[in-house]
């Protein structure tokens, strides 16, 4: 037996996921072949769009509904056809289904840890949590090897609207690759980002002025015009600026969109965040991140999902749509995902009300663009949504392929300030990357 | 304008040209003189820049030099009372005064027992995962040390030798704050924090023989929620395991070098072996004399902390001015390196101006924790309770303890957020609404200004350019605004000097 056939013998396995897990660790990883010295893989994304669903969406009202288990399981609520023959999506999702040709599902996700922070940890970076270093999430690593080519004036790593906030997301990368995030709220009448859109009525003009005098006055700059802290303190000064007076924050302003177009996305904060981030890929932004909060729904599930997936639904099918009508899409990684699942049988008792809980053993996401192809589902689930039956998929398989089709090799040595030798991911679970996705080039 | 106005501008001005003429701006941050060399250190430094072709560098200003102080010892800047009781005093021995202050003051024992606390990772999370009530207990621990200024070498045998609970026995956390818990993950640690070395780039004999020593250190956890046990396994000759390996620690020639070396950079970015907190055979001290006599003056007045704190003060490294981008003179000390403040002495610069205090928070449960409004950043005790404005300006993570974890870089996300930011408006808005400033009459304000930003009066050309300036601004209120953020965004302000 190969090890290939002794992981399809274990496919109906409880310990699948844990299995799966713990193939990609360096105690299995060793038996592997070495990888040859090899460059990376061309570049066929630009940018990545994470929308992060915060809390953990589950499984059964997205993407992996059970119609046929019992009510405990699906609530009672059903499954509808999408646009690809053979593939039903939840009723929550009647929107997105009319495009299943254009994304991917993964029904199979699966990894060790109910912890919001550890979970997330997990997911963000490919690595356990422990052993006493923080790795970077993905991206501020995207946002470091894409830096070489990229020319904007935003930092190469938006987040919008609000940080997830468990870890230092930069870990030990230089702190020049760490996010900006936004902050405010772009379905506000005015979207005020910290340090960007300046507040309160200043005009241009005033701001010029101000710029004007702080010149002038640079009593203590004229005296060591030539000290190298000095000069990048002007340098960092002279970007910082152009970002506020320059077009840069332009990027910001939705009321350069019209009417008609902001509907479509919703005028929710998610979907006027999802607008904002198709204008970051328009500035070839490397990497956004689209924090969705709300969806840690251990009380009154159905009830809130009624409302987060009418929104979700809305703003991710126009995020999709209108990359796609742009002739952006195929440059443009979205990648949706949780931290893990929820629980597949409701808890109907009081307090919970019909909630479900942290569930990481299988749970789903979604991908599109950027090399992936649409209209493929990878992976199954049982009966209950409960075990992964075929094609685990790790996390670090999930960023692998992201990474991969970034031009950036998983395998290969993630460069860092602090002398670490390491590669960019841990090695790839048995399974593998979702290479079963990767569109076939032209 | 009318014309009472017209009168005070054209006084303002004119006061601006008497004074521009007199040549002010050319030693607002230096003396015409060339720094004393008075003591054995300086003459250590002296002999350096005489071998190295330097020229004896001028002496800093006063103004320039009680800012400096107050920032290297005390984490803060100077009130405008304290910089102009300074400036104006005519004392000869103002500046051992004002180091003697400053050492005996709680900021001194604030800022310190942060910097300290960098070293010995005291953080609740991930990685290093003290918890809550066991970091208080360790910061305590630290704090007390710099307090009561006890030996040196008595605190880190403590800590060394340390072993119970982490809630009573404080210094057993010295233990628990290893990522790396194997005996090679604690030798490791060791070896960084007293011996300011890289394990892993010692000979592998000697390695192997220090992590030996490590090799009894064990943890058990106990009923208590989060309580752990630090002890250490009986060896087989029944011999004392913490007295072997604190002799080992404490008897290594790198024992004094490595602090005195550690605490140099703490004053001046850059150690006299550089990477700081990494000694070997093949990394030279710049100045091996000055090494040599720091560690030994360190040994011979019994561990004295604080002695040392003062002998680096009144050092002439320390009291040089700052440079003109010169490598050579930097490296050995001969210009004063200029630094981004750090992120806590920012905050804290700017809640003290504005009255705002600074907004924190922390991912895990705190459950002892009440920080008062008017705590002071530099007092946070936990790594782990934090703000976006702290991560931005570089605060370290203490994952590691390496004084590399501390960041002076300046980004431009940094300075978007000083340029920019809603919450800094807000609190730029509060210091216009400064009762003390309000009562005072408007060229006052400016001077008073001046004084708090950067410990000096404003010379004759910057009033003569900010009443020029004035006339052309509408709004007399928002014309202070815009000054104090000028002051803020500037050079000077942002950078200790």
């Amino acid at each position: 037996m190969n090890r290939r056939e002794f992981l399809k013998t274990l496919g109906g396995c409880a310990a699948c996921g844990a299995i799966a897990y713990l193939a990609g660790r360096p105690f299995f990883a060793a038996a592997a072949e070495p990888a040859a010295a090899k460059k990376p893989p061309r570049a066929r994304a630009k940018s990545v769009i994470e929308i992060w669903v915060w809390g953990g969406p589950s499984q059964l009202e997205t993407f992996d509904p059970k119609p046929d288990a019992p009510h405990d399981y699906n609530g009672g609520f059903k499954a509808i056809p999408t646009n690809v023959p053979g593939i039903e999506i939840s009723e929550f999702f009647p929107l997105l289904a009319k495009h299943a040709d254009k994304y991917s599902l993964i029904r199979s996700m699966t990894h060790p840890y109910p912890g919001h922070e550890t979970a997330t940890y997990l997911m963000q970076t490919g690595r356990s949590p422990g052993g006493g270093r923080v790795y970077p999430a993905i991206g501020a690593v995207i946002a470091m090897f894409k830096s070489k080519e990229y020319r904007g004036e935003l930092p190469p790593y938006v987040i919008l609207t609000v940080p997830k906030g468990r870890f230092s997301e930069v870990g030990f990368l230089n702190e020049r690759y760490s996010p900006l995030v936004t902050g405010g709220n772009p379905a506000a009448a005015k979207f005020i980002v910290d340090g960007i859109v300046p507040p309160g009525g200043l005009s241009p003009e005033e701001l010029a002025a101000r710029f004007s005098l702080l010149e002038r006055l640079d009593t203590f700059g004229r005296s060591a015009p030539a000290d190298p802290v000095l000069k990048a303190f002007d340098t960092a000064g002279e970007k910082a600026r152009r970002v506020i007076e320059g077009d840069a924050a332009k990027v910001f302003d939705l009321s350069l969109e019209t009417p008609e177009m902001r509907d479509r996305y919703g005028r929710t904060t998610l979907g006027q965040s999802c607008l904002v981030a198709r204008r970051l890929v328009e500035a070839g932004v490397p990497y956004i991140t689209i924090n969705a909060q709300g969806w840690d729904t251990h009380k009154r599930h159905f009830e809130t999902m009624k409302t987060k997936a009418a929104e979700m639904d809305r703003a991710t099918t126009a995020l999709i749509t209108d990359l796609h009508e742009k002739g952006l899409l195929d440059s443009t990684i979205i990648w949706w995902t949780g931290e893990f699942g929820r629980t597949p049988k409701v808890d109907w008792e009081a307090p919970w009300n019909g909630g479900r809980n942290h569930y990481c053993k299988c749970f789903s996401s979604l991908v599109a663009g950027g090399g992936f192809a649409g209209g493929k589902v990878v992976g199954a689930s049982d009966e209950f949504a409960e075990k992964v039956v075929s094609r685990p998929v790790a996390p670090q398989d999930m960023l692998g392929s992201i990474y991969e089709l970034c031009g950036i090799d998983p395998d290969g040595p993630l460069p860092n300030p602090i002398g670490l030798e390491t590669t960019v991911l841990p090695p790839e679970s048995e399974a593998g990357r979702l290479r079963e996705i990767y569109r076939e080039r032209a | 304008m009318n014309s009472q106005k017209i009168l005070v501008v054209s006084l303002l001005i004119l006061a601006g040209i008497v004074r521009a003429a007199a040549g002010e701006e050319t030693f607002l941050f230096r003396k015409p003189t060339p720094v004393a060399i008075r003591s054995e250190v300086d003459r250590a430094l002296a002999a350096d820049w005489k071998r190295n072709g330097i020229a004896v560098p001028c002496e800093a200003s006063d103004s320039v030099l009680v800012r400096r102080l107050h920032l290297a010892l005390a984490g803060r800047l100077p009130t405008p009372d304290e910089a102009r009781a300074y400036v104006n005093s005519t004392a000869p021995d103002k500046y051992e005064a004002l180091v003697g202050t400053l050492l005996d003051s709680d900021n001194f024992v604030d800022y310190w027992t942060m910097l300290w606390s960098d070293t010995l990772r005291v953080k609740s999370e991930f990685p290093i995962n003290l918890w809550p009530n066991a970091v208080y207990g360790y910061q305590r621990r630290i704090r007390r040390f710099l307090k009561e200024n006890e030996p040196y070498d008595r605190f880190a045998r403590a800590l060394l030798t340390s072993a119970g609970s982490n809630f009573r026995v404080p210094e057993a956390n010295f233990f628990r704050a290893t990522a790396d818990r194997t005996p090679r993950g604690i030798a490791g640690v060791v070896a960084l924090t007293f011996l300011g070395s890289r394990l892993e780039k010692w000979p592998t004999p000697e390695r192997e023989k220090f992590i030996a020593l490590f090799e009894p250190v064990a943890f058990k956890s106990t009923k208590e929620w989060k309580e752990e046990i630090v002890y250490w396994r009986e060896t087989p000759d029944n011999s004392d395991p913490r007295t072997a390996a604190a002799d080992a620690v404490l008897s290594h020639p790198d024992f004094a070098r490595a602090l005195v070396n550690r605490i140099w950079f703490r004053f001046f970015g850059r150690g006299i072996v550089h990477e700081a907190d990494d000694l070997r055979p093949d990394n030279l001290p710049v100045n091996p004399e000055l090494l040599e006599l720091l560690a030994r003056e360190f040994r011979e007045s019994g561990y004295d902390f604080r002695l040392l704190c003062r002998t680096i003060a009144e050092s002439a490294a320390c009291r040089a001015a700052s440079g003109n981008g010169d490598a050579l003179a930097g490296r050995h000390f001969a210009a004063f390196a200029i630094r981004r403040l750090p992120a806590e002495v920012l905050d804290d610069a700017i809640r003290d101006l504005t009255g705002a205090p600074g907004d924190y928070s922390s991912v895990i449960p705190e459950p002892f924790t009440f920080i008062p409004a008017d705590a002071r950043t530099v007092t946070l005790a936990d790594g782990s309770i934090s703000s976006s404005f702290l991560i931005l300006f570089g605060r370290p993570a203490r994952d590691s303890g390496k004084l590399s974890e501390r960041s002076d870089l300046i980004t431009d996300k940094q300075r978007l957020q000083l340029f920019n930011s809603g919450e800094l408006y807000r609190k730029l808005g509060k210091l216009a609404q400064r009762e003390d400033l309000k009562s005072l009459p408007l060229p006052s304000r400016v001077e008073e200004l001046y004084w708090l930003f950067y410990s000096r009066p404003p010379t004759g050309r910057e009033l003569t350019t900010i009443w020029l300036d004035s006339e052309r601004s509408k709004k007399k209120w928002r014309f202070l605004q815009d000054l104090s953020w000028i002051l803020l965004n500037s050079k000077e302000f942002l950078h200790q000097h």
